[in-house]
């Protein structure tokens, strides 16, 4: 953090002049067969993150570097690459905040190479479609529902962490068991899948159970935890699926019975009965035409 | 259009990038865990010998001699095993790691909330190797 | 068996083993520190011939054999020992790089492996249960 918050610093001014080691490969072999690392100086200035770097690679050095990219600010989860020993989002990663004069920059290991920095993330897309990410209403209809859902502060808490997955896909690069079981979800798609079962409004745990209790599934993470150190999010994804875990022993196991699921709230009318807890809504700031 | 296959395979087990020591642990589980269930089928085997007379347990025990030391290591894997083991059953059944937050960075995570547990562990490894290597080794002298 | 419960065995078992092997261990080798920490009194030959104060497998294991709850550890540990070692040795090989078939192969290899080996490991317990070695 910065000691002295009136003091200016020249963002157009270089810093350090620091290596970027970037793997390179194409399908056409422009880069030999296994792909090659090349080395591109880059002047730095106060602030420059790993993405501007790339863009001033691309353009001064080298306008065939290609890598993905979109928000620039760590919201879309497009620009994770390995950079300098871990799965960062490059938006996110201030070059001299690494302290390196060298840093490699790889492509997210674990998912096939498209081109130099780019990959293939339907593997986690896939996995996380299967585990079907989206609330589950067993019997209700979707176009039935003709209100809102009942939920506390307390049950909205229980989940609210795990909503904010970027589907960046490190979590699943930094996963021991995703390096070597191509059929293993991920811990993406294991933790959206107790984002959904923590939900008070979802019903669906016995069909997601299908997809994760069997030999491939939920029971080959072994809690290294490196999923939730690469997070970027605070999703804290090897959290998440050790409650799954605990769930899957309480329900599937124990046959403890499971709570309730959320039921849904009275219209509004002039004389309707409250939900217990909720505040009454304010008064009409604009004159009501009767 | 072709891609190239990237997944770190069972390299990824041993180092796939500057993560914690807690991360690490999961390899030295892995290790010691192989280590013991290859000494457990070869341990039934020998120790079933005393069962077969004097001769076959003199038997199995010179052929065994040699490899004397190798108690020592196995001791060091059980104790590494049974420890972490212990630390990783609590976490898998969901426990000792905290509620879920409203996380605000800098993030927290589970494994901060573990760490207390996880130093605690480390430090009964240690203390127990100790012990064991002085008892092995014949620093405590008894007969 | 479902995954889920094997995993779950898995886990009660490693839990009940360092119970079990704990005392297993302690009993077997660790005789010199429960002297120096004063649970039996210091090994000494006796005039006779036999050895006081010890708890080393080749003096005292007549009367452990006869014990019907140290029996009992070792069948445990027999049981406990051999699922959790050969479940974790199979996940670990589900975990690598090869056919689901040729996984599928080798989990019937090593459940054979483990029932072979538990009903040899029981026999060696219970036949030195019932016949113990003569003369220690």
């Amino acid at each position: 953090m910065c000691s002295d918050p009136n003091k200016v610093i020249d963002v157009t001014k270089a810093v350090q002049d620091v290596i970027l080691r970037i793997y390179r490969w194409d399908s056409s072999g422009t880069w030999g067969e296994d792909g090659r690392l090349v080395d591109y100086k880059v002047p730095v200035p106060s602030g420059m993150t790993i993405l501007d770097a790339l863009i001033w690679i691309k353009a001064n050095l080298d306008h065939t570097l290609s890598w993905r990219a979109a928000c620039r600010m760590g919201v879309c989860g497009s620009c994770g690459m390995f950079i300098h020993g871990k799965p960062l989002l490059a938006c996110q990663t201030q070059v001299l905040k690494l302290h390196a004069d060298v840093i490699e920059i790889r492509p997210l290991p674990n998912y096939p190479i498209v081109k130099d920095l780019v990959t293939d993330q339907s593997r986690m897309i896939d996995a996380h479609t299967r585990l079907r990410p989206y609330i589950i209403r067993t019997g209700t209809p979707p176009e039935a529902i003709a209100g809102e859902f009942h939920q506390t502060e307390e049950e909205l808490v229980r989940y609210l962490q795990f909503s904010y997955c970027l589907k960046c896909g490190l979590c699943m690069s930094a996963c021991p068991t995703v390096a070597s079981l191509q059929e293993f979800p991920g811990p993406q798609p294991l933790g959206q899948a107790l984002r959904y079962v923590y939900d008070t409004r979802d019903e669906g745990f016995a069909e997601r159970l299908k997809e994760i209790d069997n030999k491939f599934g939920i029971f080959r993470c072994h809690f290294a935890g490196a999923c939730s150190e690469a997070c970027p999010k605070g999703i804290d994804p090897a959290f998440a699926i050790q409650l799954l875990k605990k769930e899957i022993v309480k329900r599937a196991i124990m046959g403890c019975r499971v709570p309730a699921s959320a039921g849904l709230m009275p219209l509004q009318q002039d004389n309707a009965v409250k939900a217990p807890n909720v505040p009454a809504p304010p008064a009409f700031t604009v004159e009501q035409k009767k | 259009m072709a891609a190239k296959d990237n997944d770190l395979g069972i390299r990824g087990w041993v180092y796939a990038g500057r993560y914690s020591l807690q991360r690490y642990a999961y390899t030295l589980q892995r290790i010691t865990g192989l280590g013991i269930i290859l000494y457990l089928l070869i341990h039934l085997y020998v120790t079933a010998q005393k069962n077969a007379g004097e001769a076959a347990w003199a038997g199995a025990m010179d052929a065994v001699r040699p490899l004397h030391i190798g108690e020592y290591f196995l001791f060091l894997a059980i104790i590494i095993h049974a420890c972490n083991g212990f630390r990783l059953v609590w976490a898998e059944f969901g426990l000792g790691l905290g509620h879920p937050i409203k996380n605000v960075y800098p993030y927290q995570t589970c494994l901060d909330r573990n760490r207390v547990f996880f130093y605690a562990i480390l430090a009964v490894v240690f203390v127990l190797a100790v012990v064991g290597t002085a008892d092995f080794f014949n620093l405590i002298r008894v007969l | 068996m479902k995954e889920s419960r094997l995993w779950f065995w898995h886990l009660i078992s490693g839990l009940a083993l360092i119970l079990l092997l704990g005392i297993h261990t302690v009993i077997q080798h660790f005789d010199s520190i429960l002297t120096w920490l004063g649970f039996i009194p210091q090994a000494a030959w006796q005039s006779d011939g036999h050895l006081v104060g010890s708890l080393n497998f080749q003096h005292a294991v007549l009367p452990r054999m006869q014990s019907v709850s140290m029996t009992a550890v070792y069948l445990l540990l027999v049981v406990f020992g051999l699922f959790h070692g050969l479940y974790g040795l199979r996940s670990m090989i589900c975990e690598l790089k090869f056919s689901a078939k040729a996984k599928q192969v080798v989990g019937v290899v090593i459940l054979i492996i483990g029932i072979a080996a538990a009903v040899y490991g029981v026999y060696t317990v219970l036949a030195g249960h019932l016949n113990p070695p003569l003369g220690g």
